[in-house]
């Protein structure tokens, strides 16, 4: 059983990193710092929903450090950690509250809490508030990928339970 | 559990709400905009954009080297060696409340409003 567990976090993990990977050779149309799709995050969410919260915080944590070191990008590190942080625990209080149909409201949720996480990390970095001024934007752009990835992970989750027993 | 139709309606009103504050922050034009550039919190410089003179600065950070451009009134980041090139993707801004980032480098382009026009270039 335990060896089960291991190798669904590690196959979750590996699927994270690919989706990482391959965001990474989308452009990004918008000239603002830190919008981007978060297609890695469709694992996160499923993982809160799917796994043991101990599980689910072990493949983030993965994804974000192994992610960083392919991206070559040691900068976003802080960024996609302190984000993601943010992101994790309020989705954890969210799972609380929401039904399996409503995943896509946790997504949200957490994926705005990531833009808040994003943007305190900016403003000690900088130690400007005034870019604090990018939150608004940050908050539009995540509640709409929050939604896409938020229903990618539900429709995941359903399926998932569908085909594979145990 | 909230109902479904609850959590549309809520992120819809939401939604609207940053919409509407995101407008808000852009519609709002200043008043004898300065340019002011910072490196880590610390303002370097500060530009009198509405009697500035076409230009450009090399802004030397600790973590790399930005040039700032400065035409009819307005200012961009032109070069950096950041990694992203966000901060030259923003393009001109002159009176925006979004201020011009480069996070790599720490360094943010804010725009203030000056009751005078007194302080041309300072350093």
């Amino acid at each position: 059983m335990k060896i089960k567990r291991l190798t669904k976090a590690a196959l979750l993990t590996a699927v994270a990193l690919a989706l990482f990977i391959v965001e990474l050779q989308i452009p990004v149309p918008a000239p603002i710092p830190g919008i981007k799709l978060g297609l890695a995050n469709i694992i996160t969410v499923y993982a809160v929903f799917a796994l043991s919260p101990i599980e689910a915080g072990l493949i983030l944590l993965a994804r974000i450090l192994l992610g960083s070191f392919f991206a070559g990008n040691l900068m976003s590190l802080l960024y996609s950690f302190v984000g993601g942080l943010f992101c994790f625990f309020v989705m954890l209080l969210m799972k609380k509250i929401v039904s399996e149909n409503q995943i896509w409201v946790c997504s949200i949720i957490g994926a705005m809490a990531h833009n808040i996480g994003q943007i305190t990390v900016a403003i000690l970095l900088t130690k400007t508030l005034a870019v604090v001024w990018y939150l608004p934007l940050l908050l539009l752009s995540g509640m709409i990928t929050g939604l896409f990835t938020g229903i990618c992970a539900q429709i995941t989750n359903k399926r998932i339970n569908k085909n594979v027993r145990g | 559990m909230i109902k479904t139709r609850t959590w549309i309606i809520l992120f819809c009103i939401i939604f609207a709400l940053i919409l509407g504050v995101t407008l808000f922050l852009y519609c709002a034009p200043k008043e004898n905009p300065i340019a002011r550039i910072y490196i880590d919190g610390n303002c370097v410089q500060s530009i009198d954009l509405s009697a500035a003179e076409d230009g450009y600065y090399e802004i030397e950070t600790p973590y790399g080297t930005n040039t700032v451009s400065i035409a009819d009134h307005k200012i961009c980041v032109s070069q950096s060696d950041c990694p992203n090139h966000t901060c030259i993707k923003t393009g001109w801004i002159s009176d925006s409340t979004m201020p011009i980032v480069c996070l790599p480098h720490r360094l943010v382009i804010k725009i203030d409003s000056a009751k005078s026009t007194a302080d041309a270039v300072t350093r």
